[in-house]
């Protein structure tokens, strides 16, 4: 980012809260009808955090089954029910609120600005969101069960199932209007709230990869809106956009899906990208390197995730031209992503670099996510992505990104940015368990099912062949290690919020750049309430 | 927020809103075309 200094702080004037006492409500109030972006970033991260513990729990009775071959627990009914139901609410519950939280928490304290453009609709947003989870999760207890035909809802799996199926359209539905509501909220706030001199070319990274994100939300939400409503128009109402029985084509439906489904996969990483943009240069006592070249990387990532949609799609029979194109620009992506990768190295090197939880999670981040990102590059080739098309492999390579990308720079945006959150500083000892429990059991967990998925391991299937019963034990046990380690983070949380750290001063890491260590920690329910002057 | 700035968010809101709006109609009823009148 480039150099920011503050001329004055205006908002530092108002940080007593007895000035705005008046203007705090309490109780309940204050977060049904909250208003705050901060109050709301809080109750994103709290209601993402509440489901990921539910599509984690989801995920250990996949892995309980998986344990050994044959059928000890679920029948593939269930199962399928299972593995559904942890990919919607992992995706639409836990990661893209997640961001959603940070983004309501650092952007108004990252650009100067006093709140979100939209503070009523920002708490529409919020509150659509357990609604849409009530939804989701009371789906399982309807007849015949939650939805089985997979996160992605594929046609004609979609037209065989139960009420649970129209209950997840509601719900995705539901989840899709809040994201486009957060995302032209957010859009909004960067493009007209930013503080006098913060041009968009000043702005951390974070907002950068945001602005984008928010970007990508808005141009593809109504897309998948419109599918599952042709969806649901098919089962319900005698259309058959997806039945070839009346004429419609299922092959349709995967297009439309991943046009969303593609860009949706860069919504979930480049916030990501922005939080460890943060981080590294903090932790490394540098600038970021190639500030400028992040952003135009960002910005390449974001158009081509547009044009790559088909090569979730090399086995549906596309002519061999169609194959080449989608696999080459498919490749493209690695360019942009590859300068990333370079710049927070470049950035750490010859840096004076210190190793506290959030530097951990992001090294960590840097070194597993380009393990996915390379495996990504292996599938992104027709001839072995035909081979290992819904296989286990594919499975390793999308945890890969997900977890140990977006998840764990999520846990290092948390480290971060948790003493400007509570006053209190995080239990460091705790954290760097957490980081070394989780990266240790994520590699445990998921990288036997690498090899799952080159010797043919089918992905969502409870049962299997006994010559991959090694691996899937292994992963089990990673998984239920991985999950445990998990209540580190939330005795960290509850430590942190409880006040028994100790007080974080405004800036707490030396070498943070940004207007958000400007203010004071815990950050004043208002803040830059007269804009700072960025010079 | 001043309300100039206010009419101003809301100007812009109101434009991405007609793109969301837009993008919608446009995929279902290009399904529409392809399907039924094709």
């Amino acid at each position: 980012m480039s150099s920011v200094t503050v001329d004055h702080v205006p908002g530092k004037a108002h940080d007593h809260s007895h000035d705005h006492e008046h203007a705090m409500p309490h109780g309940w109030r204050r977060w049904l009808f909250a208003t705050n972006h901060k109050d709301i970033g809080t109750m994103y991260l709290i209601f993402s955090l509440v489901m990921l513990f539910e599509g984690g729990a989801l995920a250990l009775l996949l892995r309980t089954e998986l344990f050994e071959p044959g059928l000890q627990f679920f029948q593939p009914e269930l199962f399928n029910q299972f593995t559904t139901m942890h990919g919607l609410i992992m995706v639409f519950g836990a990661v893209m609120p997640a961001f959603v939280g940070f983004a309501n928490w650092m952007i108004p304290l990252q650009i100067g600005a006093s709140d979100m453009a939209f503070a009523r609709m920002n708490n529409f947003s919020f509150w659509l969101l357990p609604v849409a989870a009530i939804l989701l999760t009371a789906s399982f207890f309807v007849p015949g069960g939650a939805t089985a035909a997979g996160w992605t809802l594929y046609a004609p799996l979609t037209m065989q199932m139960g009420p649970g199926m129209d209950l997840a359209i509601f719900a995705v539905h539901i989840m899709g209007a809040s994201s486009i509501m957060g995302a032209i909220n957010i859009v909004v706030t960067i493009l007209n709230m930013r503080a006098p001199g913060m041009t968009l070319m000043k702005m951390p990274m974070f907002c950068w990869t945001w602005l984008i994100t928010a970007y990508l939300l808005i141009a593809v939400m109504p897309v998948l809106a419109a599918a599952i409503t042709m969806v649901l128009t098919d089962r319900h109402f005698g259309t058959g956009f997806f039945n070839a029985a009346a004429g419609g084509d299922p092959v349709l439906y995967q297009h439309i899906f991943w046009f969303f489904g593609h860009p949706e996969v860069y919504i979930m990483i480049l916030p990501a990208f922005g939080i460890v943009s943060a981080i590294v240069p903090a932790f490394a006592r540098k600038r970021l390197f190639g500030y400028a070249s992040m952003v135009y990387a960002t910005a390449s990532i974001a158009i081509l995730s547009f044009i790559v949609w088909a090569h979730h799609m090399f086995t549906t029979g596309m002519p061999v031209t169609g194959q080449l194109y989608f696999m080459y620009a498919t490749m493209l992506i690695s360019i942009p992503t590859g300068v990333k990768v370079f710049n927070w190295v470049a950035t750490m090197w010859r840096g004076s670099m210190t190793f506290e939880t959030p530097m951990l999670f992001s090294v960590g981040f840097i070194f597993v996510f380009t393990i996915g990102g390379f495996t990504g590059l292996i599938l992104s080739m027709a001839p072995i992505d035909i081979q290992v098309h819904d296989t286990y492999y594919v499975v390793a390579h999308f945890h890969y990104v997900l977890v140990a990308g977006s998840l764990f720079a999520l846990f290092a945006g948390a480290y971060y940015w948790m003493p400007k959150w509570t006053g209190r500083m995080y239990d460091e000892r705790l954290g760097k368990w957490h980081f070394w429990m989780s990266m240790i059991s994520f590699n445990v967990t998921f990288f036997p099912m690498h090899f799952l998925g080159l010797a043919g391991m089918p992905r969502r299937y409870a049962d299997y062949a006994a010559q991959f019963a090694d691996f899937h034990m292994i992963a089990t046990i990673g998984a239920f290690w991985f999950g445990l380690s998990q209540l580190i983070f939330v005795w960290v949380i509850v430590k942190s919020y409880s006040g028994k750290g100790e007080p974080a001063p405004a800036k707490p890491w030396e070498a943070a750049e940004g207007l958000e260590w400007t203010v004071p920690s815990p950050a004043p329910f208002h803040t830059f309430e007269t804009p700072p002057v960025v010079k | 927020m001043t309300p100039e700035q206010r009419r101003k968010n809301k100007r812009v809101g109101i434009g991405f809103l007609v793109i969301v709006v837009a993008l919608f109609a446009w995929t279902v009823g290009r399904q529409v075309m392809k399907i039924y009148f094709s």
